[in-house]
């Protein structure tokens, strides 16, 4: 895998939510395709389909309509527990909420999906890579202690290490920074650049114009439909 | 860092960070192991061990009474077919000093071989046989109810009138034998040298016989009987009496426990099953989100389902660790406490077979995983998104069921918004709230049938007293005139009436030839104050009355084909004659009985103007005014030369009754108990439960204006709402479930339904009981939901 | 436009509180707000003072993690300033605890949701009710005719009977908007109200906004959409704990 040109392929993908008032269409028919490398922007106003796109691209949620295909695999086909799987290993996912397990330490949220993935076998070395993880996102003296011990930024932080954990082929991140002051999400930005200069992939949520401006390309969304490519 | 994986932190924490709730959960499970465990432990080790008893003393199938004959005999007949053992005994009864000065009765049994015993067998229990002249063993109940010790001497009061001196030299198990306490009186045994010691015959009067395997139903006893009693006759002696020997009260009693306990097992193991599955599921509901987390970072279905098994599986372990001793310790009591004494247990073991334990892990950990794995399997299904959210899985949509058909129906100036938030929001989990109610109407129902069964219990025992409306009993060893011993009693100042009353004894001829069991003969003035009857057909005695006879139900059970109206043919006093069945009464729970008026009764036993028996009224009633009088009446009787061979007062024998029932009744308590705690137990979890997983809304209302008393008042409604609602339907159906318990355990203790009373006030007290439980259960999450800022519960979004 | 009549209900939920005199409807005074975290206090807000008064339509705009939502909470009663004064409606809302509190703010302030925050067990005109319940406001069978009144304005009156989660985003919303406007309250604050709604959907929240405003009703809004921000009479911008702007249009 990797060997093709577009990494991330989205054809027509459309997302229903059934309501009792009828189906509401949150996607109206998306085609989008990221190369790898690429640090993608997703921009628009809430409500206008961000987290519901960042969700199918990640397999968090399912595609009412259309395919998605990342590094040659037919993710609309898979089921829950296969795309489970897949997301455990090819897809590192970041959220506003930062949704890290409360009872587990940093270093433990980190190593967690390596646990899942049973990758990374030897406990030393998932403590390591773990370290080593963390030691990237700078909040390594902070390793041993919980999510609820730590800052807002630094628990963002300690999420990208998460994110990291299975050496993913790229993350999927919904508005990264949306719970952090500015200086907090400045920093954590100039992270994701790094990871980028490293050659990650990463496609961003975010209804902040200023950080958008900052990606290497921003795809507007707008009532469901891209509007803007640049 | 250890070798644990990252995951089992997770399971690790969750048990250990939050302590409280662990325990909680545990104490839920607990609640349902140890009920099911105490009533298996007791239930099956009283079986166990009273078979076990009864097996190991292999008791006589039948007793017959005839002259004097010796071990030969018994030999001869022992080699008979269709018989596997049979011995001679001779039984005297005697009265025994119990210091300090009161004397009690004692039947002294004489036994050929001890040690070769082969039915209705002394099981050696301390000390040594009593081999030598002078000796007795006493049944080891005795040794308390005659206030003696193993190497004590006993003086003992024949019916001559002469004292000799017995020496204790052991004690001995006989499990055929009530508790003293009971039946006011114990046994022991002795050597023929004795009995000559004694001044009596050495030879036996009663054949013991057990018959073989082959014949132990119904017919083969009678085929083998009446075979021996052909053997005995032609050995030249008349066979005086035959006892088949049926069901024994302490076999009702055992069985009737036993089969109050399985009962209620069943249903028990059912309630404390919704109680852990309600606990457990909403423990698992609450884990959505972390589902949905682990998800995102690639936990597979098995992965998280072994998760959640394991932390379940502990729930359950620590559950058993627990309940399981608890509730053996538990079982192990009942009996030695409650059941030994009272049937005479004297359990080999208290081991448990291994099913018992099995049953008691079942419960404590395939319960909770069969209710924490639906849950998981759900949350482990639904989309990433769904999980994270925590949508979609236990989201029961406000529907328009029956209930809130209901709802709709009421006034809306009636039912403000915040009494139909607490009413839907009790409805909101319809499967929660549906086992929820069925625990607490179950509950309710039971509770109550319970309580009333005990009521009917007591109601009962008084109306045995029906037929003793007296004070106090004196017996003597022959018929008196009843003109001297009225003036000997008048001449103390507190006896207010005396009445005289033959006892005799009587079989029934029946129309085939056979003759029934010897039944007591009460012969008693027709118009007497003293009886009180529960006429259940016919009618009482009047004085007018000649040869008629009234039946109790315990002689009518034996007697099935008799009814009112029919003539039987009755052998007293060495006379057959026939008598016009007038009527049946109730049981006095003191044996089969047949009253005839007095002046027949005393023709018939050519005792005109005499009487056995004195009962007396005396001016106050209680025991301890019975207990005096009681004993100024020996003394007094006895200063006038009249001996006196039995007293009793009505006060001990209600008492004694009471004993009988004590089994039932401590078991009936027992079950409330449990049905209560497991009740309780269901309301309180239920109500915390759903007050947690609404912290949310609390917040919603806060910020719309709820002040902390509004938010209280919906909370508590809602419970409130749950245990009225339960309560209402269980006191509905308690009335039912207590008159068909009363009736099933009077019928198979005393062959007769209990008096039936319902117990309104314990009824009503449960009710306060469950709104005070619907209290603080709801107020505890509450209080903690309106310390919560809103800031606090809003945060998460 | 009459959104319905008031009655004494504000007076009563006064008792306890002090009166003061104040310059507008909502005054802050040099309120600071810090969070304790393990990693040392955060401080959300530095000093802010703001004054506004009867009738405005006031958006607060700044970027996530910028301290509005802090602010908000603090005129709102559902947090307390660390140091400073909150003065609403001539109440020092400090002396109140938090049950009197929710009294007070049940009939002075309707908030109004980004994620709605309808209760699912109650139908929609019953969620409308609550807070005339729970404040005693309006006779017993009044309450039903405002209720439906309200949602007619907020144009509901088709969907009164059924329960939140049957009805769109949009319609919830405008669910929550009259629930708001139960009381009659004389302050609306919004945080995020059209956070969760497509951009008709939106649309038409804010036009209710403006009609409830031209109706006399003061407005709070707070939202990180500039462009719905722009469309507000005026706007406060507040970035890292304190108030960068404050800017009135016309």
């Amino acid at each position: 895998m990797g060997d093709s040109e577009q990494l991330i392929e989205l054809r027509g993908v459309k997302k229903a939510y059934r309501t009792p008032a009828g189906d509401f269409y949150a996607l109206r028919g998306i085609d989008l395709t990221i190369r790898p490398g690429e640090f993608v922007a997703l921009s628009g106003r809430s409500g206008a389909g961000k987290s519901t796109l960042i969700n199918l691209i990640s397999g968090i949620d399912r595609a009412t309509a259309g395919e998605i295909w990342i590094a040659d695999q037919a993710i609309h086909r898979m089921n829950e527990e296969k795309l489970t799987r897949w997301r455990g290993r090819q897809v590192g996912v970041i959220f506003q909420s930062f949704q890290l397990m409360p009872m587990l330490t940093c270093v433990q949220n980190v190593m967690l999906p390596m646990d899942f993935a049973n990758l990374y076998k030897s406990p030393k070395e998932r403590v390591a890579r773990a370290m080593h993880l963390l030691e990237q996102v700078e909040i390594a003296e902070h390793a041993h202690k919980r999510p609820s011990a730590v800052s807002g930024g630094q628990r963002q932080r300690v999420a990208i290490a998460r994110a990291l954990a299975n050496d993913p082929v790229f993350l999927a991140a919904d508005e990264p920074t949306g719970s952090l002051d500015s200086k907090t999400a400045d920093a954590v930005f100039a992270v994701f650049e790094q990871l980028v200069a490293a050659g990650k992939t990463i496609f961003m949520a975010t209804h902040d114009r200023e950080l958008a401006a900052r990606a290497q390309r921003i795809v507007h969304i707008e009532d469901g439909l891209l509007v803007e490519d640049a | 860092m250890p070798k644990l994986s990252t995951r089992w932190y997770k399971v690790f924490h969750d048990l250990w960070s939050s302590r409280t709730r662990t325990l909680i959960v545990a104490l839920a499970v607990a609640v349902g192991v140890y009920a099911v465990g105490t009533i298996l432990a007791a239930q099956t080790l009283m079986l166990r061990e009273f078979s076990l008893g009864r097996a190991k003393a292999q008791v006589a199938s039948a007793i017959l009474t005839t002259y004097p004959f010796d071990a030969e005999l018994a030999a001869r007949i022992a080699a008979l077919p269709g018989v596997a053992a049979a011995e001679g005994r001779a039984t005297t009864s005697v009265r025994a000093l119990t210091p300090p000065d009161t004397w009690r009765s004692l039947n002294i049994t004489v036994v050929d071989e001890f040690d070769q015993m082969q039915v209705d067998k002394y099981l050696p229990v301390a000390g040594a046989w009593p081999t030598q002249k002078g000796e007795i063993m006493l049944e080891w109940l005795g040794l308390d109810y005659l206030g003696a010790e193993i190497g004590d001497t006993l003086t003992i009061e024949l019916a001559t009138g002469a004292q000799k001196q017995l020496q204790v030299v052991g004690t001995g198990h006989d499990p055929q034998q009530l508790s003293p306490e009971i039946i006011n009186v114990t046994g022991g045994i002795v050597t023929p040298e004795t009995m000559t010691y004694l001044g009596l015959s050495h030879l036996f009067t009663e054949l013991h016989l057990r018959v073989d395997a082959a014949h132990t139903d119904p017919a083969g006893v009678a085929a083998v009987v009446d075979a021996v009693e052909d053997r005995i006759e032609r050995s030249g002696r008349e066979v005086l009496n035959t006892y088949v020997v049926g069901r024994s009260m302490i076999e009702s009693i055992v069985d009737t426990a036993v089969a109050i306990l399985n009962s209620f097992g069943w249903i028990i193991l059912l309630l404390s099953g919704f109680l852990v599955i309600n606990t457990i599921s909403a423990l698992i509901a609450q884990q959505v989100n972390q589902i949905g987390v682990m998800k995102l970072v690639g936990a597979s279905r098995l992965q998280m389902a072994a998760m959640y098994i394991t932390l379940v599986l502990i729930y359950g372990v620590l559950a058993c660790l627990i309940a399981v001793p608890l509730a053996v310790l538990t079982g192990q009591m009942l009996i030695t406490n409650l059941v030994a004494e009272l049937v005479n247990l004297r359990p080999v073991s208290y081991a448990l077979p291994a099913e018992v334990y099995l049953v008691m892990i079942a419960v404590g950990t395939l319960i909770p995983l069969a209710a924490g794995l639906l849950p998981v399997w759900q949350g482990t299904r639904i989309t990433t998104y769904a999980a994270l959210n925590d949508i979609g899985i236990h989201a029961e949509a406000a529907g328009h069921g029956l209930f809130e058909r209901m709802l709709e129906r009421l006034p809306r100036r009636w039912l403000q918004r915040p009494l139909l938030l607490s009413a839907r929001n009790a409805v909101r989990h319809k499967g929660r709230l549906l086992r929820t109610t069925i625990v607490l109407v179950l509950g309710t129902a039971l509770f109550i049938g319970v309580i009333s069964v005990r009521q009917s219990v007591n109601t009962t025992q008084a109306d045995f007293l029906r037929y003793h409306q007296y004070d106090v009993r004196l017996g003597f060893g022959e018929p008196l005139r009843i003109a001297r011993l009225a003036a000997i009693a008048a001449e103390l100042p507190d006896v207010v009436a005396v009445e005289g009353w033959g006892l005799d004894s009587a079989l029934r001829v029946r129309p085939d030839g056979s003759e029934s069991n010897r039944y007591q003969v009460v012969g008693l003035p027709g118009d007497t104050a003293l009886v009180d009857p529960v006429v259940q057909a016919g009618r009482w005695l009047t004085p007018e009355d000649e040869y008629a006879v009234v039946l109790n139900a315990t002689v009518a059970k034996d007697e099935l084909d008799v009814a009112v109206g029919d003539t039987i043919v009755l052998d007293m006093a060495g006379r057959e004659r026939p008598w016009t069945v007038v009527g049946i009464v109730s049981t006095d729970a003191q044996g089969p009985k047949i009253f005839i008026n007095y002046p027949t009764f005393a023709y018939e036993t050519r005792t005109v103007g005499k009487a056995n028996s004195l009962q007396v009224i005396s001016a106050r009633h209680d025991l301890r005014a019975q207990q005096s009088m009681e004993t100024i009446l020996r003394n007094h009787f006895e200063n006038r030369g009249v001996e006196v061979r039995s007293t009793r007062t009505t006060q001990r024998l209600n008492a004694q009754n009471g004993l009988m029932f004590d089994i039932i009744v401590g078991f009936l308590i027992l079950m409330a108990v449990q049905l209560g705690g497991v009740g309780s137990m269901g309301l309180s979890t239920t109500m915390s439960i759903n007050i947690t997983e609404r912290i949310r809304e609390i917040g919603v209302l806060r910020a719309i204006g709820a002040s902390n008393g509004a938010i209280r008042r919906i909370v508590l409604l809602e419970g409130l709402v749950i245990a009225t609602v339960s309560w209402m339907v269980g006191f509905v159906l308690s009335y039912p479930a207590a008159q068909f318990m009363s009736s099933a355990i009077g019928i198979a203790l005393l062959d007769m339904p209990l008096t039936f009373t319902y117990a309104l006030p314990a009824a009503l007290l449960w009710f306060v009981v469950l709104l005070g439980l619907a209290v603080v259960a709801s107020l505890g999450p509450a209080r903690s939901a309106v310390t919560l800022t809103i800031r606090e519960v809003l945060a998460y979004e | 436009m009459r959104w319905g009549r008031r009655r004494t209900g504000t007076e009563r939920a006064m008792n306890g509180a002090t009166l003061v005199a104040a310059d507008g409807i909502i005054d802050l005074r040099g309120i600071t707000k810090a969070y304790a975290t393990v990693a040392g206090p955060f401080i959300a807000l530095r000093g802010i003072d703001l004054t506004i008064q009867a009738g405005e339509f006031v958006a607060v705009v700044g970027k996530s993690g910028s301290g509005k939502s802090t602010l908000i909470n603090m005129f709102t009663g559902i947090d307390h300033p660390t140091d400073g004064e909150v003065i609403v409606a001539n109440t020092a809302i400090r002396h109140l605890d938090e049950g009197k509190m929710a009294e007070w703010r049940g009939r002075t302030m309707g908030i109004i949701f980004q994620f709605f925050q309808l209760l699912p067990t109650l139908s929609i005109i019953e969620n409308v009710m609550i807070p005339m319940d729970l404040a005693g406001m309006y006779g017993m069978g009044e309450r039903y005719e405002r209720a439906q009144h309200l949602l007619a304005q907020v144009g509901l009156a088709d969907e009164a009977h059924k329960y939140p989660a049957t009805v769109s985003a949009g319609h919830q919303q405008r669910a929550a908007i009259a629930r708001a406007l139960a009381n009659d309250p004389p302050i609306l604050v919004a945080d995020e109200p059209t956070g969760n709604l497509d951009t008709r959907a939106a649309e038409s929240v804010f036009e209710l906004f403006e009609t409830l405003v031209a109706a006399g009703k003061t407005i709070l809004m707070v939202t990180h959409d500039s462009e719905l921000a722009q469309r507000v009479p005026r706007v406060v911008t507040i970035a890292d704990g304190l108030i960068v702007s404050d800017v009135r249009r016309n």
